[in-house]
């Protein structure tokens, strides 16, 4: 006991400066009375009171003269700010550092920036209702000096209560103590301030913020670390899965005798589904030469040993198309010809498709910059005389600028095109008796 | 249900008929000479086609009141709400309009059947035939379904808007609670036949004069327009009765407030609308869908179109946005007049693109259709509401609205 004691005095603080008075409390019996008071309150001219009820009470807002809240000025003023944020956002990273061509839409694009632009608003109306509403009502606090006031454990209850503060400018100790009690109160209570310095030691919140700062140093390094060019080795805090035993590509490996991770192809093995018996269906080759033929000299831009160019024409391709040229086929032809090849190459083999159009246009803007070159015409003399080997191979494995199309269309798919452009090159370069008599008829009459 | 204690008085505002004077008279002179005029115009011209296209369009937009207001009283019954029972007649009221308009719809249904393709290309089996998009359709656009449709869309929305009205006019006899749960019962089935027939209805009536085009959200887009051209003419409708001194003693500025706050929701919600169906259509870059657009956005209807942006969005949004304006009578009044103009040209921007491509300008036969279809649809309206009070006397939730008060 006297040690409690003892102990108790030695951590309070000898000189305890007594409580200031922050306020009046009214206790009220029920809604009716304590409107009256408020109304009462209102009238006198006091603006910092407030009631406190143990449920929401419809017209106690007019009854005390509360104004409008301001909190919708708030919520307008953080949503500006959420899309004046996300159409800067949008502009710097889409239109100023790094423009980038989507699906050529103008680099600030307000219908694609909108989307975001909504969210962010919403977003930042969201944060400043809230916010803006924790801060209106003075939240968060660590304590209320009102629950010190005894009475006022009944208003989770049947407790109604008026208190007027201090700061009040009408604020007279014994005058509003006075026009409380004229309100016919229950009870009329004083509400004592604490003083702050009973219990926050004065040096508690410079500690603080010294801790706080200090406790930042760590992370502060460390963010220098991860962001800043270093010739020590890197802390590892976690590894992130960075570093993972597995074999990559292109690295060497101790596993086996030669040292490569990648394993070539055995000799005289195929990988499953990449055998086709056929050679002139799968590769377009005469399958009687096709042992003789050096398949890397297939390749766009090949070269002999001596430097010069290989000449394709060379290669025995197969003159015939191994399959069955069928009205269904040559539909499947103009099908995929239209998806794969027409963008360049134009839907009548003109070498005016919509992505050669669009290139020509840029470079013809810039000139200088551009790599582009336009396709060949297909039905042009050379082309027209290439055996259907030889574009089954240049829609395989490309030639010059064109990319090999093997992985993207099916050997069955490439024939069928074959096909549809020989049907081009028979269409564009056909001369009027080629045409049925009709047609030269109707042609010729069109032309008178 | 705190209205401490003490019961608030209920005006008898009398019954419409008592109150609007020689509204629907007038009306009725107005719609005939508007229609006539409107021949009149069209047989010197020799422009039927546009006559036919803006009969339409101001036949969707008086019909867009009406779906507004029939969608209003079921929800205000699904959801039980308090607040609105002082205005609900008056939205009950807007409902009649459905029978003048099942009339005005007639001459469109007879064009359809007698195989006219000047409103609908679809009714041309020539086009047709050749058109494999139109071929697909013709299982659903063809002039006997379409009018099934049309009788099932009407016949619903008739029998429904009378069942509440009459239920509701009931109640102000005998006071019967019952009456108000049973029609809440019912609201929900409603609301899904409200739902299906007004989706189908746009299509039928909006999307498909042109049948290559399609939209999945052209009912909403209806829908959200229907809703403010309904509430802007809730709002108008309480002005001038308070004018006029009635129901000055129960609708007040808290039922104001919450007129116009769904008036500036349902804006937004339009503008919203508006907004997904354009970004999908404009990212997608498909020209089935384009072309729609494209119509909008050349020869003049670029104008249009941004006023729609400007006028239907923007300016109303920051206008509405204010408490004071949306408990203040007159400002309500002025941006639900507003507002009504823009559901008009909201309209108007959505139909005649497909018969004048070429200019956006209005012509006379618009403003003497205007003036003939929302005359006639007004004097229906005033005709059929004769026997109605202005004002759900004995809802048991008259002393809630009454009460009612914004937080």
């Amino acid at each position: 006991m006297s040690t409690d004691v003892e102990h108790q005095t030695a951590a309070e603080p000898q000189a305890s400066p007594e409580p200031t008075l922050a306020g009046y409390v009214a206790q009220f019996d029920d809604v009716p009375s304590l409107m009256h008071a408020a109304e009462k309150t209102r009238d006198a001219g006091f603006k910092s009171f407030d009631c406190y009820t143990p449920f929401p009470v419809h017209g106690i807002d007019d009854a005390m003269g509360v104004k409008p809240t301001r909190l919708p000025f708030i919520v307008l003023g953080c949503a500006a700010v959420g899309a004046t944020t996300a159409l800067a956002l949008q502009f710097l990273t889409n239109a100023w550092d790094y423009k980038y061509i989507i699906s050529n839409k103008p680099f600030f694009s307000i219908p694609a920036d909108m989307p975001v632009t909504f969210e962010l608003t919403v977003l930042f109306s969201a944060f400043g209702a809230l916010i803006g509403m924790l801060a209106l009502n003075n939240l968060p606090r660590l304590y209320n000096r009102i629950f010190l006031v005894d009475p006022f454990q009944k208003v989770t209850t049947n407790g109604f209560f008026l208190g007027i503060e201090s700061e009040d400018p009408k604020f007279h100790e014994a005058d509003t103590k006075s026009f409380l009690t004229s309100l016919n109160p229950v009870s009329v209570t004083p509400c004592m301030e604490p003083h702050e310095n009973a219990a926050l030691p004065k040096l508690l919140a410079p500690l603080a913020v010294f801790l706080l700062v200090i406790g930042l140093i760590p992370l502060v390094l460390i963010a220098r670390m991860r962001a800043m060019p270093s010739d020590v080795p890197r802390i590892e805090i976690l590894t992130d899965m960075d570093f993972q035993p597995k074999a990559k590509t292109q690295k060497a490996s101790p596993v086996f005798a030669d040292g490569r991770t990648m394993r070539p192809v055995i000799a005289g093995t195929l990988a499953r589904g990449d055998f086709y018996e056929d050679v002139a269906y799968s590769e377009g080759l005469q399958p009687e030469q096709a042992e003789n033929v050096d398949r890397s000299m297939l390749l766009p831009n090949a070269k002999n040993p001596d430097g010069t160019t290989f000449n394709l024409t060379t290669v025995p391709w197969v003159t015939e198309l191994p399959v069955e040229p069928t009205e269904d086929l040559m539909a499947r032809g103009q099908a995929r010809y239209n998806i794969y090849c027409a963008v360049c190459h134009g839907m009548t083999g003109k070498g005016d498709g919509l992505v050669s159009r669009r290139a020509m246009e840029l470079q013809a803007g810039s000139p200088g910059i551009g790599t582009w070159i336009k396709p060949i015409t297909l039905y042009d003399e050379p082309i027209r005389n290439q055996d259907v080997g030889q574009l089954f191979n240049t829609i395989t494995h490309g030639v010059r600028k064109m990319p090999g199309y093997a992985s993207q269309i099916p050997i069955q798919d490439r024939w069928a095109i074959v096909l549809y452009v020989r049907a081009l090159q028979r269409a564009g370069s056909a001369t009027i008796d080629q045409l049925p008599a009709e047609e030269q008829q109707r042609l010729q009459a069109e032309a008178n | 249900m705190a209205h401490h204690g003490h019961t608030l008085p209920v005006e008898e505002p009398g019954t419409l008929e008592q109150n609007s004077g020689q509204l629907g008279t007038l009306a009725l002179y107005a719609g005939v000479a508007g229609l006539l005029l409107a021949v009149i115009i069209a047989a010197f011209s020799g422009n039927w086609t546009r006559l036919q296209f803006s009969y339409l369009h101001n036949f969707t937009f008086a019909l867009s009141i009406s779906l507004g207001a029939l969608f209003f009283v079921l929800i205000q019954h699904i959801t039980r709400a308090g607040w609105s029972a002082v205005v609900r007649r008056l939205a009950e009221i807007l409902t009649n309009g459905f029978v003048p308009l099942v009339v005005m719809f007639l001459p469109i249904l007879f064009l359809v059947i007698s195989g006219s393709d000047t409103l609908f290309l679809w009714n041309n089996p020539e086009v047709a035939s050749h058109d494999p998009l139109l071929n697909h359709k013709q299982i659903y656009l063809n002039p006997t379904w379409f009018t099934i449709r049309a009788v099932a869309y009407f016949a619903f929305w008739i029998l429904c808007a009378r069942f509440y009205l009459m239920t509701s006019a009931r109640q102000d006899k005998t006071g019967d609670i019952q009456l108000s749960l049973k029609m809440e019962r019912y609201a929900a089935v409603s609301l899904i036949l409200f739902a299906l027939s007004l989706t189908f209805a746009s299509i039928d009536w909006i999307m498909s004069l042109d049948p290559r085009w399609f939209s999945t959200i052209i009912g909403v887009y209806y829908f959200a327009n229907a809703n403010v051209a309904f509430y802007a003419t809730l709002a108008i409708m309480v002005f001038m009765a308070n004018r006029n001194g009635v129901l000055t003693q129960t609708v007040n500025a808290e039922h104001r407030h919450d007129i116009g706050k769904l008036l500036f929701g349902f804006n937004c919600f339009w503008a919203y609308i508006a907004f997904s169906q354009y970004l999908l259509y404009w990212y997608a870059n498909i020209p089935e869908e384009t072309i729609w657009y494209m119509r909008r956005q050349e020869n003049g209807w670029e104008v249009i179109s941004m006023a729609l942006i400007i006028g239907h969005f923007v300016i109303p949004f920051l206008g509405l946005m204010s408490r004071t304006v949306k408990r203040n009578p007159v400002q309500l009044t002025w941006w639900a007049v507003f507002l009504l103009v823009m559901c008009w040209i909201d309209l108007y921007w959505l139909i005649i693109p497909e018969v004048s491509p070429e200019t956006p300008a209005f012509g006379l036969i618009d403003v003497f259709c205007l003036l003939g279809v929302v005359g006639l649809f007004t004097f229906g309206m005033v005709k059929l509401s004769a026997d109605f009070n202005l004002l759900a006397v004995k809802d048991p939730r008259l002393q809630e609205s009454l009460a009612f008060h914004n937080i």
